[in-house]
């Protein structure tokens, strides 16, 4: 029988008790004298967010096949546990074995969004282990980041040993091969991560340093010993198909928020919208090939048990087979009384199809993502969607049945002007209206239903708009009632619904999204003054965050309120993702003039990714 | 055909709540390749029902559901294969604390001829069985399919009149684990209790406070203390007529001993009205 970390006494008390206690179908228990190398891998955030995590599932899998690692898993216990973990002193421990979190040799955090940080010090602060990384021992784990915030890992840098830089699939290897090599060979903290700074796409802080101008900007950031490269490249996975796929993916017995096989058919994304970090930090595109990719679905169902399987991707309209991807998945899911789930398709006559059939198209929304309210603006964000096609596509689904659409929109995208803002209600009407002219009285099964949801621009590192000024939060809110008094206005207002996200989050992402290291003392602060969840809305509270500004003496506007001049260093600029930054600038001077840049698939546009030599880049392959 | 499969509950399990456990079986059924009936409509569901849902944080070797599966129901009917005799099957062993998986092995090489049956034809409507599955190997099939903390203990047919677990249960069977030294006190408060002709309660229902009789509810109280650790045995009824939590039992045992709590607490079994386990009806596979 395997114990529990917790009293029964406890388990009785918490909210979920299932949160903490593991032996879920498919995790992995192993012999603890059996192995060499312990990692402990962290989503920080509570169980069922952090549960279906893909990457999580992906790394899990690929760690445990080694004989000698064995990886668990941890999250951030939720607020009532925490309390009575502090209270009597309880270490946070692993959900496989119940063991203490500092007894492993690695601490794997991996990092979704910036408003996980406070949570990544709870995880470490209850586990016992010194917050910053130049007061842990030799006996303390090896904290290391992973995940799409280390494309400017310097906020989090003083609480961090290593981060890994790029794909999870492609290091992790050498770095176990190497830590357990110099532990056995008695080295010390500081020669592993000397040694593991060797490692392409391993980069370790406390070997660098920043100096700053007077004006604040950074002057310079310099390797201090001659282990440490002056630039950290990107490590990316160059085929898809030989990379490892979790068959078995791990199954809570509590329903997580994905409750489902998660199918990623590819990474990348040939579009190029300027605002979007992922869309440029995972280029090239990179496919699995459509045999792959049923093999995976065979076996992910039939080692899982799930009745679900969705597509994964960030644009899975463009992949290359998706006709027969989806086809065949019909087939088979049919037959098996499996679910499909078809997120991020764009909506066109074969989507539609598809999805008549697999959902109830009474129920069901369609979803667009226009992004901005005129076309202007969404050339200068590069966002290929025209009116026509939304006109085209809201058409089709009209007269396939459907009546509910969804609409997402940002505010505060560079050059938005007031009539962009107003374009937002006025497209939302425009589709309304369509929905009357199509769909004669007679033919009308159920009354249009729009939702038109917007959040704040944050301009993101590794993207053209990493120059971008951001606005005051009055600002946002501003905007945002005039959206929702254009919404009013319309004539169909009453078939519309508009909803937007909340600004102090927006501002204070930003901050985070391109800060530099002294950021940290404020994330240390605000932890101090008892920020933790910060993710979760009912438990943001802006007041402690401006608190420790103030008690740091950090002024959040020098990261959000200035346009950075092109010259500028950056604090992420160490990092080498593949795609130059003369690239970004370019794309920023372009969407400055609205100018359209092609997609990948229309024409290269050189943006470096090619160096990688695979995907869908000339020469690549795929 | 329907099975009623026995399960327990056990360290992470009793954490885990009712529903979330039919969503696991679900998954096991899947994982273990044994068809399942769906229900009609536009959202298809698996037929499957429990006995009576365990309370939170209760550990248990007496549980069952009853699910309809997708089985050739007669011998050499059409191109349907043929389950092994019942006397060639494998032994279903008693309850055993932790299956272990070199046992689920050993059951796998107990069924004969399963492996070598082409798979039946599918149906017209219904989904085509994706394996096939030998009568002792349905057994062994969910065994490798659960996880260690859901151990899968028999599974029987039922037959077609037997009615469903759900409403069949009549009592249910717990142990209660005790500190020595209370033994003593509750032998003294047992022999009390089950001497009086009736024990009148307070009961709350959804909308009021009924007064009700505990004493014809107590099918059986024992204080253990020759074997170690020293334990309660506790047969209540349960299920829709009346359901009788064992806390309550406790309490009425302990009144004036402060917060005192059993060590542990645990479902044996569940019965019939005529105190017949659940596990005793239809026919071993």
């Amino acid at each position: 029988m395997r114990k529990l970390a917790l009293s029964e006494e406890i388990l009785n008390t918490v909210e979920k008790p299932a949160r903490y206690v593991g032996g879920e179908l498919n995790s992995v228990m192993k012999d603890k004298e059996q192995v060499a190398l312990r990692f402990a891998f962290c989503f920080p955030d509570v169980y069922d967010i952090g549960m279906g995590n893909l990457g999580l599932q992906i790394l899990y899998d690929l760690f445990n096949r080694r004989p000698e690692v064995w990886c668990e898993r941890v999250y951030s216990p939720w607020p009532d546990l925490d309390r009575i973990m502090r209270e009597r002193q309880i270490p946070l421990f692993a959900l496989e074995s119940q063991d203490p979190i500092k007894e492993f040799d690695f601490l794997g955090i991996t990092l979704q969004y910036e408003m996980c940080y406070t949570n990544v010090l709870q995880v470490l602060d209850l586990s016992g282990i010194p917050l910053l990384a130049r007061e842990r021992g030799e006996e303390d784990p090896l904290v290391i980041g992973g995940g799409p915030c280390t494309y400017n890992p310097e906020p989090i840098a003083d609480f961090f040993d290593l981060f890994y830089i790029g794909e999870g699939e492609v290091v992790y290897d050498a770095l176990f091969d190497l830590t357990i090599r110099l532990k056995q060979a008695g080295a010390s903290r500081q020669e592993i991560l000397k040694a593991a700074a060797g490692i392409e796409g391993i980069y370790v802080p406390s070997l660098y340093a920043p100096r700053y101008h007077a004006d604040g900007t950074l002057a310079a950031f310099i390797p201090l010993c001659p282990e440490a490269p002056e630039k950290v490249r990107r490590v990316i996975v160059k085929d898809m198909d030989r990379a490892a796929y979790p068959e078995n993916p791990l199954v809570p017995f509590v329903r997580p928020v994905q409750d489902r096989v998660t199918l990623e058919i590819m990474r990348g994304c040939i579009r190029g919208c300027r605002f979007c970090q992922a869309g440029m930090v995972y280029r090239p595109v990179r496919e699995r090939s459509l045999e792959r990719l049923m093999a995976i679905a065979d076996h992910s169902l039939a080692g899982s048990g799930y009745d679900e399987i969705s597509l994964s991707s960030l644009s899975s309209s463009d992949y290359s087979d998706i006709a027969p991807l989806v086809t065949g998945l019909m087939e088979k899911c049919s037959r098996e009384h499996i679910n499909i789930s078809l997120p991020s398709l764009r909506i066109d006559a074969f989507s539609l199809d598809v999805m008549s059939k697999v959902q109830d198209v009474k129920k069901s929304s369609l979803t667009f993502a226009p992004e901005a309210g005129t076309q202007r603006l969404r050339n200068v964000i590069n966002k290929g969607l025209t009116e026509e096609d939304i006109m085209r596509g809201a058409a089709l689904a009209f007269h396939g049945g459907w009546t509910k659409v969804k609409f997402y929109f940002m505010l505060g995208l560079p050059t938005e002007e007031e009539s962009d803002m107003k374009g937002i209600p006025e497209l939302c009407q425009r589709v309304a209206s369509l929905f009357f002219d199509e769909i004669p009285k007679e033919e009308r099964k159920g009354k249009i239903q729009i939702t038109a949801s917007s959040s704040f621009f944050v301009p993101k590192p590794f993207t053209p708009f990493q120059w971008a000024k951001m606005e005051k939060k009055e600002e946002y809110l501003r905007r945002a009632h005039l959206v929702k008094d254009t919404f009013r206005a319309q004539v169909n207002a009453r078939s519309m619904h508009y909803e937007y996200h909340d600004a102090d989050v927006t501002v204070l992402e930003g901050v985070f999204a391109r800060g530099d290291r002294r950021i940290g003392q404020v994330i240390l602060r605000a932890y101090e003054l008892g920020a933790i969840f910060d993710a979760w809305t009912e438990r943001f509270d802006d007041a402690r965050w401006q608190q420790a500004f103030q008690d740091c003496g950090v002024d959040p506007d020098f990261y959000t309120m200035r346009e950075r001049p092109g010259e500028e260093l950056f604090p992420w600029d160490f990092i080498d993702i593949g795609v130059s930054k003369a690239f970004m600038r370019r794309e920023w001077e372009r969407a400055m003039e609205g100018i359209v840049t092609p997609n990948c698939r229309e024409q290269c546009s050189g943006c470096g990714a090619a160096s990688y030599g695979c995907g869908i880049c000339p020469g690549g392959g795929r | 055909m329907i099975i009623r499969v026995k399960f327990g509950k056990e360290g992470a399990l009793r954490f885990i709540g009712h529903l979330d456990v039919l969503r696991t079986f679900q998954k096991i059924f899947r994982r273990a390749d044994i068809p399942m009936a769906y229900s009609q409509g536009f959202s298809p569901h698996p037929i499957m029902s429990f006995a009576l849902p365990l309370g939170l944080g209760l550990s248990s070797e007496g549980e069952y559901l009853d699910a309809e599966i997708v089985w050739p129901e007669e011998p050499g009917e059409g191109d349907s294969c043929p389950p092994p005799d019942a006397g060639e099957g494998a032994p279903v062993p008693e309850p055993v604390p932790e299956p272990v998986p070199e046992l689920v092995e050993g059951l796998v090489e107990g069924t004969g001829g399963g492996d070598s049956c082409p798979p039946p034809e599918a149906g017209e409507g219904g989904p085509p069985p994706k394996a096939v599955v030998g009568g002792g190997d349905l057994l062994s099939a969910l065994r490798a399919a659960t996880s260690p903390d859901l151990p899968i203990y028999a599974v029987r047919r039922l037959p077609e009149k037997a009615g469903n677990a759900m409403a069949s249960v009549g009592r249910a069977a717990y142990r209660l684990e005790i500190r020595p030294e209370w033994t003593g006190e509750l032998k003294e408060a047992a022999q009390a209790l089950m001497a009086r002709e009736s024990i009148l309660i307070q009961k709350e229902t959804k909308s009021k406070t009924v007064e009700m009789d505990l004493r014809p509810c107590i099918h059986k109280l024992e204080v253990n203390q020759g074997d170690s650790p020293p334990h309660l045995i506790l047969h209540l009824s349960a299920g829709s007529k009346a359901n009788i939590k064992p806390e309550l039992v406790w309490e009425l045992l302990n009144a004036g001993y402060g917060e005192r709590k059993p060590l542990s607490l645990r479902r044996l079994d569940l019965m019939l009205e005529d105190g017949t386990s659940l596990g005793a009806i239809g026919e071993e596979l």
